[in-house]
């Protein structure tokens, strides 16, 4: 069973290349997510295995995203065009992928976390 | 006068000569002298001997009319005759002594030779008194009031040099004062520039963090559309892609004419169908109300225009001569709240054939523009041509401003 992978990126035209990109790479793509809401209901629905965050969405931030994650103990990384953001000092740990990110790059983070996850299950 | 000598005056060539070997020196004002003397012819001689430039000499018969002069104007010396009737010389000065105003003027005494005033004299305690024996020496009287001329100018000049010191003093305080007020006002100045100067720092930083964000936003956007332009049609890649990113660049103009808040719709649609001028009110029709989009609203249906007028030009109704497009715009009222729709109309051009497989450009129409809006899109392959057509919420497409677009279009 191939890995579940949100997408929460408020800009609609990246969202769906990062979908294609990880659907191309064998993931299967939970959302995209546009919004907090929306990115939060997926999280407590369907749920997934891993998650790419965009920091930045509209008027808000995926802070409250990253933290419902971290509760459920699901991997994330954060994807910004902003090299240092406050709200992300609050997750010391998770990688930042700097945009405009090229897709070996972000199949290369998703991969590589997903192993460990699955390693440490095992 | 009433002593025992007739003269008032005697001469004394020697003393004359003696006394006015130092002749005094004249000054810039005028000085009072007052003479006090029953005997009229006594005052006229005295008048005579003191005769100077700059002395202005008062004459009072009585020590009433003293008293009066004293009140109105100030003397350098006072000349008092002893013996007058009525009130004495002696009496005289002491209502002088007694006044605070008038206690140290000099004052000489004019006594009877024979007589024992001297000794009520020496009894006086002020150095400031003096006297002469009738009949007087002119040039001793004369030396003897050039010298308490002199005192009294000195004096004087003494408190004028005391007043301006002391306006000296006073006004180097005021302009310490304002000086002082002047520091204050600068350096509170000093402290306004460089909080204005601060926030305008922290402004521009706050600026050119939002521009570096949005840069990384479009240049990710960039790279979004590259990666699928190649990925649905590689042979016509740098056509396609150059043209979306005109396209892009195109609504970058709009936005940044708008400071990145609203564009109007028509604004939109006129700036992304520009190439087709000479279609524009013919053969492409665009109406709807004025309505103000928010800026991510304008950047996703931008997009969508461009898309689908590259489509109506390549197999859409711009192929033929007679093709038609129809685009059109509104707010609705339906159960779920306010809506947006739009609608893009083609008829009168070549029969229409669905397209086999989805490129970038179906993409954006339906997917994207879904996405970004919330909303539903529908594309209908009809035989008179293609319609697309988009509904989604109101507050997902305008810009919080609306009423004001719509005072300024009405």
């Amino acid at each position: 069973m191939s890995a579940r992978v949100l997408i929460v990126e408020d800009e609609a035209l990246l969202a769906i290349d990062l979908a294609s990109v990880l659907e191309d790479a064998g993931f299967e793509v939970v959302g995209p997510a546009t919004s907090v809401t929306q990115a939060l209901k997926l999280v407590d629905g369907p749920g997934c295995d891993f998650a790419i965050l965009d920091v930045n969405l509209h008027d808000e931030t995926s802070e409250m995203v990253a933290v419902a994650l971290r509760k459920q103990g699901t991997p994330f990384v954060f994807l910004t065009g902003i090299s240092k953001d406050h709200a992300l000092s609050w997750f010391g740990d998770v990688a930042i992928l700097a945009k405009p990110a090229r897709s070996e790059t972000i199949i290369d983070a998703v991969q590589r976390r997903i192993s460990v996850g699955q390693a440490r299950d095992t | 006068m009433t002593g025992t000598h007739n003269s008032l005056v005697v001469s004394d060539a020697a003393a004359t000569a003696l006394v006015e070997r130092h002749p005094p020196t004249y000054p810039n004002e005028m000085v009072n002298i007052l003479i006090v003397d029953d005997e009229p012819r006594n005052l006229t001689v005295l008048e005579t001997v003191l005769d100077q430039p700059w002395y202005r000499l008062v004459k009072a018969e009585s020590a009433e009319q003293a008293l009066l002069a004293i009140l109105a104007e100030e003397f350098a010396v006072l000349i008092l005759d002893i013996h007058m009737p009525g009130t004495t010389g002696f009496e005289l000065a002491q209502m002088i002594r007694q006044r605070k105003k008038t206690s140290n003027v000099p004052i000489i005494f004019l006594t009877a030779y024979f007589n024992d005033d001297e000794h009520v004299i020496e009894g006086y305690d002020s150095g400031a008194v003096d006297y002469l024996h009738k009949p007087i020496n002119p040039a001793i009287l004369r030396s003897k009031v050039t010298v308490l001329v002199e005192l009294h100018l000195k004096q004087r000049q003494l408190e004028s040099t005391n007043r301006a010191l002391l306006a000296e003093v006073m006004e180097r305080r005021l302009i310490q004062e304002q000086l002082r007020d002047l520091n204050e006002t600068l350096e509170q100045r000093v402290i306004e520039r460089t909080e204005a100067h601060r926030m305008a720092e922290q402004h521009v930083r706050l600026l050119m963090n939002e521009v570096n964000h949005r840069s990384k936003n479009i240049l990710s956007v960039v790279m979004a559309i590259a990666q699928q332009t190649v990925a649905s049609n590689p042979k016509e890649f740098f056509l396609q892609f150059s043209n979306r990113i005109r396209a892009l660049s195109l609504n970058h103009d709009l936005l940044v004419k708008s400071y990145w808040k609203k564009i109007g719709m028509a604004d939109l649609i006129e700036g992304q169908l520009a190439h087709f001028e000479d279609l524009m009110g013919r053969r492409v029709v665009a109406e709807g109300p004025p309505i103000l989009l928010s800026a991510t609203a304008a950047q996703s249906i931008g997009m969508v225009v461009h898309e689908l007028s590259t489509n109506a030009i390549k197999h859409g109704a711009l192929v033929s001569v007679d093709g038609r497009i129809n685009i059109a715009w509104g707010l609705e009222l339906s159960e779920a709240g306010e809506r947006f729709t739009m609608s893009w109309t083609e008829s009168h051009g070549p029969p229409v054939v669905a397209p086999t497989s989805r490129g970038f450009g179906t993409t954006v129409v339906t997917r994207m523009i879904e996405m970004s809006m919330d909303g539903k899109t529908e594309v209908l392959f009809e035989p008179e041509g293609l319609i697309w057509r988009l509904s989604c919420p109101a507050y997902k497409a305008l810009d919080a401003d609306n009423a004001i677009a719509a005072d300024i279009h009405s």
